[in-house]
């Protein structure tokens, strides 16, 4: 037997994928190949037996619902967001994704108009904190936790120049034992945002910056997602949230340190 | 108003980005390049999900479950990618809903096993081993293996099928899904999961392959000699 002749893509004459050519080179091959004919007719098999006797899992008609509600829910005005569970892993009741799917016109709505409701504050401090986990855990995942590499701030807020629309203060906090890493671009809420990025000992600070014309606010524990506090304040016309798995304590003295 | 969109391109390439897939060109593309978007009306929003989204669910529920493997993570993981495709369907250009859905579940699905299961994670093996694999396996293929009377066993069967599956590597059932289960061309397959073609072919060669093999094994186990 020379395995290195038989051709690879058996599988398109399944599939009816390939072209004329290819199909008939396979066929040609298939003719003077037992073993060949053998794996496509037990590959054909299992097709048919995965299409027979495989599951093919259907959502409980709740979770449906719960996804058509998404749409009515956030298309009709009277929504109403109920207070988020923080502890809870895995909310199943709507509030989280009611708030999420709500999120963008409740908060500018909301926020704008001076109606603070503290349900709605409470559900887009939620928001908040997924989108920056998920941002933070993003950064760390893929091969992109920077976008200028430099520890000198000097090399790091110029580079944000040109690229958005405000100018984010970068310190470095090296002495502090918060050493700047660099910066990178990133979105939150569709809205582009600066994160920076520093380092304490072996764990990552993203700082997420971007402009709001809030008032400034004081340094604010935000929920713990999966693991990774976060906090926020605004400040100079910026909002701020920092997020890493260090612990509560040396996160907030990052944020002190980053005040001074 | 800091959360009111003004930049167009959407979060989802921090997904492709996570398991390194190429950009789709209906992936986050900026619409406007002037970077000033409408605030789209949620009414015309919810009626775009409708339209676009909803009549794809229950594909991408059945992707998610066979990537997440359990009911609870599969809902939770849908819930994310609903909520995302509801937020970024008025983005959407291309004309295929369908992939477009799917691919957004298939983004969260990885982002979760990335996180939650990563062995799940090890890809099934290399290109070139497809041709070691085939000469080690082709014994089991004469006709005589293959059971004739596996449809007599429909229960038996059912359970055993799924098992096999579950214990593939995510990128092998990943490709079995959209393929055998949904039915899909190489070419949306391929748009789906962000790599070529050619690695669709391969995957689904390899996948099919071992699944083969498993099968063969766990029924030739399964009966008495």
């Amino acid at each position: 037997m020379k395995p290195e002749t038989h051709p690879a893509n058996l599988d398109l004459l399944i599939d009816g994928e390939g072209s004329p050519a290819e199909l008939a080179a396979i066929e040609a091959h298939l003719a003077g190949c037992p073993a060949c004919r053998a794996e496509l007719a037990a590959k054909r098999k299992l097709g048919t037996a995965i299409r027979q006797q495989a599951t093919r899992h259907v959502a409980p008609a709740a979770v449906q619902e719960r996804w058509r509600q998404i749409a009515t829910n956030a298309a009709s005005e009277t929504v109403v967001v109920q207070p988020i569970r923080l502890a809870s892993r895995r909310p199943t009741a709507p509030p989280r994704w009611l708030a999420i799917a709500a999120s963008i016109a409740v908060v500018a709505v909301f926020s704008a108009g001076g109606t603070h409701l503290y349900d709605r504050e409470t559900a887009t401090t939620q928001l908040l904190a997924d989108e920056i986990v998920s941002g933070h855990i993003r950064s760390l995942a893929a091969t992109h936790l920077y976008d200028v590499q430099s520890t000198d701030q000097h090399t790091v807020k110029p580079w944000f120049a040109g690229k958005l629309s405000f100018s984010p203060p970068v310190k470095d906090l090296a002495e502090q034992g918060f050493p700047l890493l660099g910066g990178r671009l990133d979105y939150l809420g569709r809205q582009q945002v600066a994160a920076l990025i520093y380092r304490h000992s072996q764990h990552i600070i993203n700082l997420f910056v971007w402009p709001a014309p809030d008032q400034p606010s004081p340094v604010a524990a935000g929920p713990v997602e999966q693991g990774y506090n976060t906090l926020h304040w605004s400040q100079a016309g910026m909002d701020f949230w920092a997020v890493s798995d260090v612990n509560q304590a040396d996160l907030q003295s990052f944020a002190d340190h980053f005040r001074d | 108003m800091a959360w009111v969109s003004r930049a167009a391109t959407p979060i989802l390439d921090g997904a492709d980005a996570m398991i390194g897939v190429r950009r789709q060109p209906w992936q986050g593309q900026d619409r406007s390049g002037s970077g000033e978007v409408p605030v789209v009306d949620d009414t015309i929003r919810a009626a775009l999900f409708e339209r676009l989204v909803l009549p794809y669910a229950d594909g991408g529920y059945n992707l998610a479950r066979w990537l997440t493997r359990n009911d609870t993570d599969a809902e939770d993981v849908m819930q994310e990618a609903m909520l995302r495709a509801y937020r970024f369907v008025d983005g959407f250009s291309g004309d295929n809903p369908r992939a477009w859905l799917l691919s957004i579940v298939r983004n969260a699905c990885f982002t979760w096993l990335r996180r939650n299961r990563p062995r799940d994670m090890v890809p099934l093996g290399e290109d070139g081993a497809a041709g070691e694999t085939l000469g080690t396996v082709v014994p089991l293929w004469s006709s005589e293996a293959v059971p004739a009377d596996i449809q007599l066993e429909r229960q038996a069967d059912r359970a055993l099928l799924d098992r096999l599956i579950e214990a593939m590597p995510a990128d092998g059932r990943e490709v079995l899904v959209l393929r055998e289960m949904e039915e899909l061309s190489y070419k949306d397959i391929a748009e789906i999961t962000g790599v070529p073609i050619g690695t669709v072919m391969s995957r689904l060669a390899r996948a099919r392959q071992r699944l083969v093999a498993d099968w063969q094994r766990a029924v030739a186990r399964g009966r008495p000699a």
